[in-house]
């Protein structure tokens, strides 16, 4: 029971995006695919979810994305996409009701509540979703996708979590709270797959990484295995140097050296 | 945490939903009531409580019941069939007849009445009455799945794409409509004409009884789609990661969209704006969810048209005013009004 990517390519509008991609993600784990802006993480998370069509294996508690119909994947994994428009006045609530399933989840009346408490909005059930701001947006997005696999292993095994730059919008105690969520899944059993930006909050809460460069991947491991000057800074195209944090993971700060001297 | 549940507003809503629907079915009731008993003939159901005559049992049985259920199948095949198209454009102002698929339909009414005649006989007879509707259904269908091609992209509709598109298409459906027309000899220019018009008073049983086969499953399935356009509004991607088969939800709703519109437009003509008025009023008092909105909408949509039909028939009486004009009047602004109000949103 796990993610398995084997020799996953994409071409987009015929021009190859991602080539020959293998990795594995683990239930009980968070997975943090990161790169440069242009690298295919994205479009690797859209092969992942079955939106887009791939050559080679993506498989999901040993199901074939691809040739699977989209209640099954909904009964299996959570999407938590860049945010897009939403068409009509619903409200929060109603919003965060969407990720219920017809399973036995929505037998409980107040699992949209409680799935608005843990991100922190508790109190704007009530408001139209339109009116929240972005990150407020994005983090009742997230209470529907955690409604939608609020059990974090169920009867056929674990369930998942895709977040495509979940924090991108979020100040730093928001970005905590919510990469603290995805700890939590993790911890109960789920797998966590995200796609980041900032490496040092991935530092800090991934279990494991993959770096892309140019559609093709990089480095796969553990944080410490990933992120060295070498590895980054290739991928990059900068200069970075990575540091020991205070709480033992590897942490960066962008170097502004001349480009002469990396 | 279920004190909470319990005052959700989604609760509210769905108790406002349910009254609204209590109160739609009293004033459709009422108004049923008040078209039969208002007519050129002057004869009233008070009239008839005293005793039914031959002749006012035949006003009543030929005249004024056919225009009744013509009127509450026409409204509520409008209304539901504007609502499902805006839930699937994620949109609303999409509206069968703004964009081109009342036109399309109308083209298929009208070829089957000038051209109906070429058809092999067997298939002709075959289809008898419902010939008419079937084109219309047919023209409607193609009208919609040509303009959800233009104007998506990827799953995501542009709006001034759509519009535009629908007045392309409306055009051309118009022109080619003209070229039958200009074709048509004397007895199916009559037929046109009495088509044409936007009315109900051509209304008869056979017209109901041709028309209920596109209109009635309509009506009565359209809710089990409710679940899936309200996933649309996050988007078509998004709808999919919830477990909707986006891709089934769009073929079933678009045939939906092109049996009621075209069916209405094949027995009553151009009826416009209860598809953009019904659904949007109702989203103002009871929210956009679909599982409300869709019966609600088939509610208030036969109530409006059968009060602008008593209307339109008694304002200038004897003489009768064509309903489509008492509907743009009260519609149009409305458009305008939604129109306005989105002026600000980015894309409309």
């Amino acid at each position: 029971m796990m993610l398995e990517i084997r020799d996953l390519s994409v071409n987009l509008a015929g021009r190859p995006v991602l080539h020959g991609i293998s990795l594995h993600a683990k239930p009980g784990q968070i997975t943090a695919i990161v790169g440069p802006n242009g690298s295919g993480k994205t479009t690797l998370l859209r092969a992942m979810t079955g939106d887009i069509p791939y050559r080679g294996h993506a498989c999901l508690n040993g199901q074939e994305v691809a040739q699977a119909q989209p209640w099954q994947l909904a009964a299996l994994r959570a999407v938590l996409a860049q945010a897009t428009e939403l068409a009509f006045p619903f409200t929060v609530e109603e919003v965060v009701r969407l990720g219920l399933q017809s399973s036995a989840v929505q037998a409980q009346a107040d699992l949209p509540a409680r799935a608005l408490a843990l991100v922190g909005l508790a109190s704007y059930a009530p408001r139209a979703f339109q009116d929240l701001s972005g990150g407020e947006q994005q983090r009742a997005h997230l209470a529907r996708v955690m409604l939608q696999v609020w059990e974090p292993v169920g009867a056929d095994g674990p369930r998942w979590l895709f977040l495509d730059e979940p924090v991108s919008s979020l100040d730093i105690g928001h970005q905590l709270m919510v990469m603290g969520l995805a700890r939590s899944f993790a911890d109960a059993g789920g797998g966590v797959v995200a796609v980041m930006h900032d490496l040092n909050l991935t530092a800090m809460f991934a279990d494991q990484m993959t770096l892309l460069h140019n559609g093709r991947l990089v480095a796969t491991g553990s944080p410490h295995q990933v992120m060295t000057d070498e590895t980054l800074s290739a991928a990059y195209g900068c200069p970075v140097r990575v540091n020991a944090a205070p709480l033992d993971g590897p942490w960066l700060v962008p170097q502004a050296m001349p480009v002469a001297s990396a | 945490m279920v004190m909470l549940a319990e005052t959700l507003p989604s609760q509210d809503r769905a108790t406002r939903a349910v009254r609204v629907t209590q109160g739609l079915a009293v004033v459709l009731a009422l108004a049923a009531f008040a078209s039969l008993g208002s007519g050129a003939t002057g004869v009233s159901l008070h009239d008839m409580l005293d005793g039914i005559t031959e002749r006012e049992a035949l006003i009543l049985w030929d005249i004024r019941l056919p225009r009744l259920a013509m009127g509450v199948l026409v409204g509520a095949a409008l209304a539901v069939s504007g609502a499902l198209m805006q839930g699937l454009f994620r949109n609303p102002l999409a509206d069968p007849g703004i964009v081109g698929v009342g036109a399309g339909a109308g083209l298929g009414a009208v070829l089957a009445i000038v051209l109906g005649g070429l058809l092999p006989a067997g298939l002709a007879a075959w289809l008898g009455p419902h010939l008419v509707p079937f084109a219309a259904f047919l023209g409607g269908w193609g009208a919609t799945l040509a303009l959800y091609r233009l104007a998506s992209r990827g799953g995501n509709v542009s709006v001034a794409t759509m519009l535009l598109a629908g007045i392309a298409l409306g055009a051309l459906a118009g022109a080619v409509t003209g070229v039958l027309i200009y074709m048509a000899d004397d007895r199916q220019l009559r037929d046109l004409t009495f088509w044409g018009m936007g009315s109900l008073a051509g209304a008869s049983w056979t017209k109901i009884a041709a028309s209920l086969p596109f209109i009635l499953p309509v009506l009565v399935l359209s809710p089990l789609l409710a679940r899936g356009l309200n996933a649309l509004a996050l988007g078509e991607a998004q709808a999919r990661h919830t477990g909707v088969d986006t891709e089934r939800l769009k073929r079933v709703t678009i045939l939906g969209v092109a049996a009621s519109a075209g069916a209405a437009v094949a027995i009553a003509g151009g009826i416009g704006f209860i598809g953009i008025v019904v659904p949007h009023l109702l989203r103002l008092a009871t929210g956009p969810d679909h599982r409300f909105l869709l019966p609600n909408a088939a509610l208030l949509g036969a109530s409006l048209l059968v009060m602008a039909d008593i209307f339109a028939r008694t304002v200038l009486a004897p003489a009768e005013l064509p309903i489509g004009i008492v509907t743009a009047i009260i519609g149009a602004p409305v458009f305008l009004w939604i129109l306005l109000q989105r002026r600000g949103i980015g894309g409309l």
